[in-house]
């Protein structure tokens, strides 16, 4: 086979290894070490702490359906949280939403939606509950 | 002693960037396989990421390409694969908007890494399925004799991981399980059992296994077919473990979710032959 190529191309090079393979090659060395040592980190660091949801309020705007109340859910700890429900509380209204996930360390945006203008501090959040995945 | 210039080993990359591609796009576009990137177990991942280069090496000594020759080209082209593959699902992944520079370290490198074990498996296999077939008969001369008993069963190691992979990750393998009764997983895999056997000597596919030559049924069913299963089963049982599908479930839960997960398994296996 090699010799058949070589014969077709009539280029055969010095040490017969391009140099793009060994860029190739050590490229892929590279990858795999560093994916490997950023979950190594995270094993030996021996954070496995429960998820721990924050909430925030990122801004409210008026929206066709009533005023959007933009919200921001920050997994402080270092499990994936799934199924996240978390309902607002604006005066007598009440909104949710849902966030399918919030992995470890990670931050979701979501919207809950009101009838009356909340205005910036008027709304209360509360994490309802969530499901390991 | 081989030869190739940098404008060849290009036209390579970019075959073995296109069986990335191929072989990997259903993975790149199922969200379960973006969401195992990010709560896979640590020590799990590590294991995986570990026996997935086991994979890769093996493949490379079995196909890469043919021309290889030696433990270093062997090694290169099982790196070069794995470049190939993590490049290519970053590029998709970031493409389809799964990634995304906001996201931390630890979810990117997670879905990437996931996602970069099937495409650089692709890639390995595309190297040598989409080669023009110049060449092929040294080629099936040196696969020929790498084909020892041993051989033969990481083959179908490779097979099984390759087509498990492409369902284990969906809910549907655990909610299959949970719809099948007994006798139904028992039917799974008998049937599984006739298939894997039909596919590796009856049928006459191209590239499939010649009956060996003086041995009976017995030895050929038990020493190859169920041995086959075997390694199926073993494969399903390791990759729906490693996906955290069977924590908290009961024995016999266990036992179908690895038989249902078995049936793509054992096709794999059964067919590897034909892929590799």
């Amino acid at each position: 086979m090699a010799g058949t190529k070589e014969g077709q191309t009539g280029k055969p090079e010095g040490d017969g290894m391009p140099w793009l393979e060994y860029v190739a090659a050590a490229t892929g060395a590279a990858l795999a070490l560093f994916f490997a040592s950023v979950i190594v980190v995270e094993a030996w660091t021996g954070d496995d702490s429960k998820p721990d949801i924050a909430l925030q309020m990122l801004s409210v705007q008026p929206g066709s359906g009533g005023f959007a109340a933009e919200i921001l859910a920050a997994n402080r700890g270092s499990k994936t949280a799934a199924d996240v429900r978390v309902e607002g509380r604006a005066g007598e209204e009440t909104g949710e939403t849902t966030f399918d996930f919030v992995p470890g360390g990670s931050e979701r945006k979501g919207t809950v939606v009101f009838r009356m203008d909340p205005g910036p501090n008027g709304v209360e959040l509360r994490v309802l509950g969530y499901r390991e995945p | 002693m081989l030869t190739r210039t940098n404008r060849e080993y290009a036209r390579e990359l970019a075959r073995g960037a296109a069986g990335a591609i191929l072989f990997a796009f259903p993975l790149m576009m199922t969200m379960e396989m973006w969401w195992m990137g990010f709560y896979l177990e640590p020590v799990r991942f590590l294991l995986f990421l570990l026996v997935s280069f086991a994979l890769l090496f093996g493949l490379s000594y079995f196909s890469g390409f043919g021309e290889d020759e030696g433990w270093p080209d062997v090694i290169l082209d099982a790196l070069s694969g794995f470049a190939l593959g993590a490049a290519i699902s970053a590029f998709f992944l970031a493409v389809f908007g799964v990634i995304t520079l906001e996201m931390p370290l630890r979810e990117i490198v997670g879905k990437v890494a996931l996602v970069a074990v099937p495409s650089a498996i692709g890639a390995m296999l595309s190297r040598k399925q989409l080669q023009s077939s110049s060449g092929s008969g040294g080629d099936k001369a040196e696969t020929e004799a790498k084909s020892s008993y041993p051989a033969e069963l990481f083959l179908m190691f490779g097979g099984a991981v390759f087509v498990a992979f492409n369902v284990a990750p969906t809910d549907e393998v655990e909610l299959i399980s949970h719809m099948m009764t007994w006798w139904q997983v028992l039917m799974l895999a008998a049937v599984t059992l006739v298939i894997q056997h039909a596919l590796v000597y009856s049928v006459e596919f191209a590239g499939q296994e010649s009956w060996p030559e003086g041995r009976r049924f017995a030895f050929v069913f038990f020493g190859f077919t169920v041995a086959g299963y075997g390694v199926a089963l073993l494969v399903s049982l390791y990759v729906t473990w490693t996906f955290g599908r069977l924590d908290g479930l009961a024995l016999h839960e266990v036992a179908n979710m690895v038989i249902v997960l078995g049936f793509p398994a054992a096709l794999g296996a059964a067919t590897a032959r034909l892929v590799i």
